[in-house]
């Protein structure tokens, strides 16, 4: 593919490509343009329109090893802007003296592939994106009005179009189109006299229209008012049902165990073909998991890795079995594995249990956390509840907030039972929930 | 972009931005231009790997208006005249004046060009050297034990140049922030566990340093994870260590005092001023003049000169930190926290240094009576909840404390989560030892900035679990 190139692209690559102390090379130009719209109550704050510009450029040194054994790679990545084109040799320069010093086990760069057709592109709102969000701002608002007892606080909405191209050294030259929504928005609720108390959720897609605001805003404000009247949970070690909301955070640490990365530097050790769980009995259903970069508008999604390797899905955890490394070319290369790029999209897959079923009570059912953050190394958390129902054995739902619940993920994960219904939340598919027994322990009352 | 060629450019900037500025005004009530540039170094090194890497710099501008109502911006990479000339007359195009909006004020005059006081500019320390010393100390640490399966190194210094301009100001600073940790991973076989020590800076090169001493504490504390198990769920009397009463008084009183929280009507804090929140010892304070401190500056993104807030007074809420727009709005005292991620976002009310004011107690004396009680020696995260009140910290360690004296018992990974008042009204004694820890701070899940939180020892009761 011949991509439009500036004078700055065709003259770096020129001066790479014969620069003898340059072994290999990438080369990623992006362009941003952001919309960015934010609101106070119902009066508009601040509206913002971005630009950014830049080359990133990877510069690889080979030199002998100073163990005198074989040969050493060293590498830097120095960002040059259009006001750096009579610069070129001096950055270059500099990027060697950062990549000359350091002694890394050779690997080689991605080849070009075909690369999927992923669909990433929010066409109909790049024809006017600040027409678009006053749009969205409209539905926001009638959405909110038709709540009783709720209120808006404040909204911000960013609405981002990137296009990235992407060269290395092997002959990759591809392009890739994308846009992104993220959305925030609090909500206040009050009933009476009662305090008022804030419920607030924040949404990432590809495609503004791929929210029904409507829909969520019958959904969190009723989570608002539940907050109102929320008690403190019992302090409980008994089954617990957590929302696919919560699932990108919860689940994060399994990048981690799974990357080659973590492999290499020996801070993972799960091995392809045995027990993804180790010595642990897995009591609840088999364990499914992947990370896709071809779902289409998923917020993860890429046609071309940064690296330029192709978009694909990537089954890390198949029967409670660990299948796959996450690995980049580098960590591929040198683990022997496959490289499959960065971590797309989570996909879980789905259990044969209704939800309804796995909400029969006594179970508490998290609907949000204040802030799932699990140790990336270890899986271990403790987080405070932001809002959950106490579920009876007559299927009473009670709110309960506060109080905090600690785990750790591999070890819950070896008694679930997952929902039959699935959800796409933007960077999640899966079931819109999953069952836990026995293996959380809630700090309440 | 080079050095050189924002400092040109900077140089250019400072002579036709206020000619802009009154050129935007005639049209607008307000206007002003920010230049903010980020540049910087990371090193990382284990004993697998090793990469020495600029970071990714952040160059741009802000063109700001305020039509009375809105604030209107437009954010660029391209820092030419003629681009921002185009962009400003764009936006005061756009920005159609309203008749009975605010005003936003811009204070006293203020001029002038800041830098931090530095026996070695870390830009002017060899590449080579900061590269040595990270290797060192991952030697060093990677030697201690046979059962740690890797050490982490990583330094990361960002140099912050930025100018802002506007009707009564034209200041200037140019500060870099230093950050060093060491990660220390210990492992039995089947399980991993970390501990962390780390050291960081604002100035100069001489003030990073990671102790042996330093080193060790972090090796056996991650061997010691290796077998500690979680804490029983309950209520129980605690010692907080400085990071951990920082971690407290940043979700705490830090976010809950932001004062676009207040304007949103998302700050609790905001119906409490001049009211008792927190116990008579506990002062609280976010100071950006703490010299060489991470979370330090001469000016914030909106011009305004550093000062200290005092936040708690004798466990009084006396004051919210804040921007320029939601100080205006509310006419509260303007302070100096609105900061930006970077120049493709907009501004906020930001925390700096917030901390603990110091007490009269020694350790001993907090720990003397302790029957039965937890010593918080390290946290990981924190969430705010200024609406509600609620806090939630994660502590990476805990220590057991019986009749008065460590057992020797360590837990792991504990929650503590309260409610905000209770858990500072909670606070019997404050230490007379002082320590501020670097992090980067979110505005909910976003918007990072790099901040400080500590203060002393405090003596508390806490929900742990």
């Amino acid at each position: 593919m011949a991509l439009q190139t500036g004078h700055l692209i065709t003259e770096l690559i020129e001066k790479l490509n014969g620069h003898p102390e340059v072994s290999q090379w990438s080369v990623v130009q992006e362009e941003k343009r952001e919309w960015q719209h934010y609101l106070i109550q119902k009066r508009p704050e601040a509206t913002r329109e971005v630009t950014q510009e830049f080359y990133k450029v990877t510069l690889y040194h080979t030199h002998p090893h100073p163990s005198g054994e074989g040969s050493a790679i060293g590498f830097s990545t120095i960002t040059l802007t259009d006001s750096d084109l009579p610069n070129l040799d001096e950055k270059i320069q500099e990027g060697l003296l950062s990549a000359a010093i350091t002694n890394n086990e050779p690997w080689t760069l991605p080849a070009p592939a075909p690369y999927p057709d992923v669909p990433l592109v929010d066409d109909i709102t790049l024809e006017n994106p600040f027409g678009a969000l006053e749009q969205f701002t409209a539905e926001l608002f009638q959405a909110v009005d038709g709540e009783e007892g709720v209120r808006l606080s404040a909204a911000e909405m960013f609405f981002e179009e990137k296009t990235s191209r992407f060269y290395n050294k092997e002959g990759i030259e591809a392009e890739q189109r994308e846009t992104s929504f993220l959305l925030e928005v609090v909500l206040l609720a009050k009933n009476g006299d009662s305090d008022e108390m804030e419920h607030w959720f924040v949404e990432k897609r590809r495609r503004i229209h791929d929210l029904n605001i409507a829909e969520l805003i019958a959904v969190n404000a009723q989570y608002a008012r539940d907050s109102i009247v929320g008690e403190l949970p019992k302090t409980w070690k008994g089954p617990v049902v957590i929302d696919a909301s919560q699932f990108e955070e919860m689940f994060s640490p399994l990048l981690f165990r799974c990357g080659a990365s973590a492999k290499y530097t020996k801070l993972s050790n799960v091995s392809t073909g045995e027990s993804f769980f180790g010595e642990s009995a897995v009591e609840g259903e088999p364990f499914h998991a992947s990370f896709s970069s071809v779902l289409p508008y998923g917020v993860k999604s890429y046609r071309i890795s940064p690296e330029g390797l192709p978009g694909t899905e990537v089954a890390v955890v198949e029967n409670n079995e660990f299948r796959s490394y996450l690995a980049t070319k580098r960590y591929a290369d040198y683990l022997g594995v496959e490289a499959t790029g960065e971590a797309g999209n989570l996909v879980l897959q789905p259990g044969s249990t209704p939800l309804a079923q796995l909400l029969q009570g006594p179970v508490y059912h998290i609907v949000a956390f204040s802030a799932m953050m699990p140790n990336s190394f270890t899986g271990d958390f403790a987080v405070e509840i932001k809002l959950a129902y106490y579920i009876d054995e007559q299927g009473n739902r009670t709110p309960v907030k506060g109080g905090s619940v600690s785990g750790n993920l591999y070890h819950m994960l070896t008694n679930a039972k997952y929902a039959k219904e699935t959800t796409f939340l933007g960077g999640y598919q899966g079931p819109t929930a999953i069952r836990f027994e026995d293996r959380l322990t809630i700090a309440g009352s | 972009m080079t050095t050189a060629y924002f400092q040109d450019t900077i140089a250019t900037l400072r002579t036709f931005l206020p000619s802009l500025i009154e050129e935007m005004e005639r049209r607008v009530p307000y206007a002003s231009v920010v230049v903010l540039s980020t540049t910087g170094l990371r090193i990382a090194v284990d004993t697998t790997k090793e990469s020495v890497e600029p970071n990714l710099p952040m160059v741009g501008a802000v063109i700001t208006v305020y039509d009375g109502e809105r604030l209107w911006e437009h954010a660029t990479h391209d820092l030419s005249r003629d681009n921002l000339y185009r962009r400003a007359m764009a936006l005061v195009e756009q920005a159609l004046p309203v008749k009975s909006g605010l005003t936003l004020q811009p204070g006293e005059k203020r001029e002038g060009h800041y830098t931090a006081n530095a026996l070695r500019r870390p830009e002017d320390v060899p590449l080579r050297e900061k590269l040595e010393m990270c290797k060192e100390r991952l030697a060093f640490a990677k030697g201690l034990d046979s059962r740690l399966s890797n050490v982490l190194v990583n330094y990361t210094e960002v140099r912050e140049q930025k100018l802002f301009v506007d009707r009564h100001t034209q200041v200037s600073q140019d500060l870099t922030r230093l950050a060093m940790n060491v990660l220390v991973f210990a492992t039995d076989g089947t399980t991993q566990e970390w501990d962390v020590a780390s050291s960081s800076a604002s100035g100069g090169f001489e003030r990073i340093r990671i102790s042996d001493q330093e080193l060790e504490l972090a090796k056996d504390n991650a061997i010691q994870l290796l077998t500690a198990e979680r804490i029983q769920p309950g209520l129980y009397d605690c010692i907080t260590a400085p990071y951990v009463s920082g971690l407290i008084s940043h979700e705490a009183f830090g976010h809950g005092t932001e004062i676009d929280m207040f304007l949103k009507d998302r700050a609790k804090g905001r119906e409490y001023l001049n009211r008792q929140v927190a116990a008579e010892c506990v002062s609280m304070y976010d100071d950006p003049t703490v010299e060489g401190a991470f979370g330090s500056h001469f000016i914030d993104d909106q011009g305004q000169l550093a000062s200290r807030t005092t936040i708690i007074e004798n466990g009084i809420l006396k004051q919210g930190i804040g921007d320029l727009y939601s100080t205006s709005l509310l006419q509260l005292p303007r302070t100096s926290n609105g900061r930006r991620e970077s120049y493709m976002r907009k501004a906020y009310s930001r925390m700096t240094n917030t901390y603990f004011g110091l007490g009269p107690h020694s350790m001993e004396e907090m720990m003397a009576d302790i029957d039965h009680g937890i010593y918080l020696e390290s946290g990981e995260n924190g969430m705010e909840d200024p609406k509600g009140w609620g806090i939630q910290c994660t502590i990476h360690l805990g220590r057991e404390i019986k009749g008065g004296q460590f057992t020797g018992k360590i837990y792991k990974s504990i929650g503590l989560t309260g409610y905000v008042p209770e858990l500072l009204s909670s606070i019997s004694m404050v230490g007379s030892d002082f320590h501020l820890g670097a992090g980067t701070c979110g505005k909910g899940h976003k918007e990072w900035v790099p901040v400080t939180d500590g203060g002393p020892h405090l003596r508390l009761k806490g929900r742990l679990g």
